[in-house]
């Protein structure tokens, strides 16, 4: 085995410190230890949203320069929420490069910086889950259920929590 | 713990939880101090940025090639800006090269019947105990005592795994023994005596286990007896012939050391007073100098001498230029342009972070470093080194990156536009047929009407339509099949128009 990157170190580091000091509701670890750069984890839904009493897998993908560039994650199966995109993939500025940002509405102390973690990312999507961020919205269907119709927005939640578990 | 199927790989992770459930829990924080927030690692050569913020030099630098803001509080960086902290490096290296013994002794042992903790706590007790235990058999430890010292030190590395910690011990413990029974007026009081090395014996415990004096080779980071390193394992792993980084491996490599663990037990214990002298003394070898004593004494080595490589402007240089600056250098000069690039970056960091370091490595082994970078980095994998470079390294770049090329994209992803575009008007053709058998008089209407564009054959999502749903809600980033779509239908109206 060829020693191991930067990135692998790391990786390692931030698994460890999952693993032994787990956040609440938080489950993530690579699949495999033969590759550090695909994780998969586990999200509970927060309590007192239409999430509550869910558990929602997600896919962790570094990237090889990680931790310059940031991780992408991407629910599977997909979630409905104004700040998922339709296929999974969460667009939540904390997985934002640094750099110009077309929209101007993202500040760069909220965007990606190798100072952040695994696990502050995970937080940052708990909370994203519990309160969405319309301003930015990557499902354009889900921003404007969430908006215009919350009763029938919970409701689609709720039924794909129960869905999920096999209820 | 046990189920934990990464225990393999991680059992020579360190990281701060290794203090939760010690005696000073609290030693989680001074060590999560120590470490760079990049790497997580403690810090190496680390510098101190005009903000005020203490990175690893070659964190930093890597990251400041490509942006120029402090990653922990977003203020402007420049890079010659950054200081490096000597104190720091000493500090941490002495805290890093402790470490293991301080995690051992203040391990909360959870089978207590061990004498380590026994005996810190209530000796008065403990060597009561012994004294009786001990009294009744020394007649035993009088006549054979090879046979004592075996059943003893079996005794009492029980909790122990590692063999030559047996064998040191009764090495010590027969020298001493034999002492005490040569001399006649001892005999007396062999109970006593026997106390007295078992208090001795407990120092030597903590020191022995060849753990101080390991030391990180600077390649492959494996930590190994300095012996080891020196004599035989920096040869190969320059070489590359260090393959695996198994167990039993490392614990053959700490065998031929225990004795020198021994030694520089007795040497701090009687020469020195700092605690550490010895340690580094045996771990550097080439440079017998504690940390204390490198940053008391070697004021001399602290002034930067500035000699920094400089930043190259690359888009001012010619490809031709860049080699002749590459080999200068001795570095390779073959790979693409964008490799050739990374390369140079990449060893402007490797040689100017090890420059800020108190114990620089050579230029050996700073290219070997920059030769496994290279092997980690997706620009220079196996597939993306072929024809495919430029391809694998467009991919990886963001769509809404400051050098995306446009032009580059539709190069790539010429063909498989070309094969869109082609289906397209075979669909586009079949369709017409079919209108025309059904109603032949209109057949200008179809070639004008955009709707045409719009056939199963093209994926459903690059209609006009869904294109600009999709581009008005993704923000900052729009998905890399977005944009392919994107630009695919764009070239496909494109060469509507053209024909």
């Amino acid at each position: 085995m060829a020693p191991r990157s930067t990135a692998q170190k790391r990786l390692l580091k931030e698994y460890q410190q999952l693993a032994r000091d787990p956040p609440p509701g938080i489950v993530a670890g690579p699949l495999s230890e033969d590759d550090l750069f695909n994780w998969e984890c586990l999200l509970e839904g927060p309590t007192e949203t239409p999430y509550e009493n869910g558990v929602f897998p997600a896919s962790l993908k570094f990237p090889k320069d990680y931790p310059l560039s940031p991780p992408s994650l991407k629910f599977d199966p997909p979630l409905l929420h104004p700040n998922i995109y339709a296929d999974g993939t969460v667009c939540i500025s904390i997985l934002h490069p640094p750099g110009e940002d077309p929209n101007q509405y993202e500040r760069p102390e909220e965007r990606w910086s190798p100072v952040q973690s695994i696990e502050k990312i995970l937080l940052s999507v708990m909370s994203m889950l519990a309160e969405p961020n319309p301003e930015s919205g990557a499902n354009i269907d889900a921003c404007k259920l969430w908006r215009d119709n919350r009763a029938e927005y919970d409701k689609q939640i709720r039924k794909h929590v129960r869905e999920s578990l096999g209820l | 713990m046990s189920t934990n199927p990464f225990n393999r790989i991680l059992s020579d992770v360190t990281d701060p939880t290794d203090w939760k459930d010690t005696k000073v829990p609290d030693l989680a924080v001074l060590d999560s101090l120590e470490r760079c927030y990049i790497c997580k690692e403690f810090f190496r050569a680390p510098v101190l940025t005009s903000c005020n913020h203490t990175f690893c030099s070659q964190c930093i630098r890597e990251y400041l090639i490509s942006n120029n803001l402090c990653p922990l509080c977003k203020t402007e960086l420049f890079e010659s800006s950054l200081k490096r902290d000597i104190l720091l490096e000493e500090i941490v290296a002495c805290y890093s090269s402790i470490r293991p013994r301080l995690l051992e002794l203040l391990k909360t042992e959870k089978n207590s019947n061990n004498d380590n903790n026994e005996k810190k706590e209530e000796s008065g007790s403990v060597e009561k105990a012994n004294i009786s235990e001990q009294s009744t058999s020394n007649t035993e430890v009088c006549y054979s005592p090879q046979q004592n010292l075996i059943n003893d030190s079996h005794k009492r590395s029980s909790h122990r795994d590692n063999e030559e910690v047996i064998e040191v011990l009764s090495d010590d413990e027969r020298e001493r023994v034999s002492t005490s029974s040569s001399s006649p007026e001892l005999l007396g009081e062999p109970a006593m005596k026997k106390v007295k090395i078992e208090s001795s014996h407990n120092e030597t415990l903590d020191a022995i286990p060849g753990r101080e004096d390991l030391v990180t080779c600077p390649i492959c980071s494996t930590s190994m007896s300095a012996e080891e390193l020196q004599t035989r394992h920096i040869d190969d792993c320059l070489n590359g012939r260090i393959t695996s980084r198994s167990k039993p491996q490392q614990l053959q490599k700490k065998r031929p050391s225990p004795r020198a663990g021994i030694a520089s037990f007795f040497k701090k214990k009687d020469t020195s007073p700092l605690g550490t002298s010895s340690i580094s003394s045996v771990s550097r070898g080439a440079q017998p100098l504690g940390h204390s004593d490198f940053y008391f004494k070697e004021v001399e080595k602290h002034v930067t001498e500035t000699k920094k490589l400089s930043k190259l402007d690359f888009a001012s240089l010619t490809t031709p230029r860049l080699k002749e600056k590459l080999a200068a250098f001795k570095l390779p000069i073959q790979g693409t342009r964008n490799q050739l690039e990374l390369r140079y970056n990449q060893y402007y960091v490797l040689y100017n972070s090890n420059l800020d370091s108190n114990h620089p490595v050579s230029d050996k082994i700073l290219k070997h470093k920059l030769n496994q970078w290279e092997k980690s980095h997706s620009a220079f994998n196996s597939e993306s080194a072929n024809l495919f470079s430029s391809r694998g390294t467009i991919s990886n770049r963001s769509i809404t990156a400051k050098n995306f090329s446009v032009k580059e994209w539709l190069d790539v992803y010429q063909d498989e536009f070309r094969e869109l575009i082609r289906t397209a008007r075979a669909s586009v053709a079949k369709e017409r047929k079919e209108r025309k058998k059904e109603q032949a008089p209109r057949e200008e209407v179809v070639e004008t009407e955009p709707t045409v564009f719009k056939p199963d054959a093209v994926s459903p999502a690059s209609t006009p339509q869904e294109i600009g749903s999709t581009k008005s809600v993704d923000g900052g980033t729009s998905s890399d099949l977005t944009f392919e779509l994107d630009m695919g239908s764009s070239m496909l109206f494109d060469s509507n128009d053209t024909t």
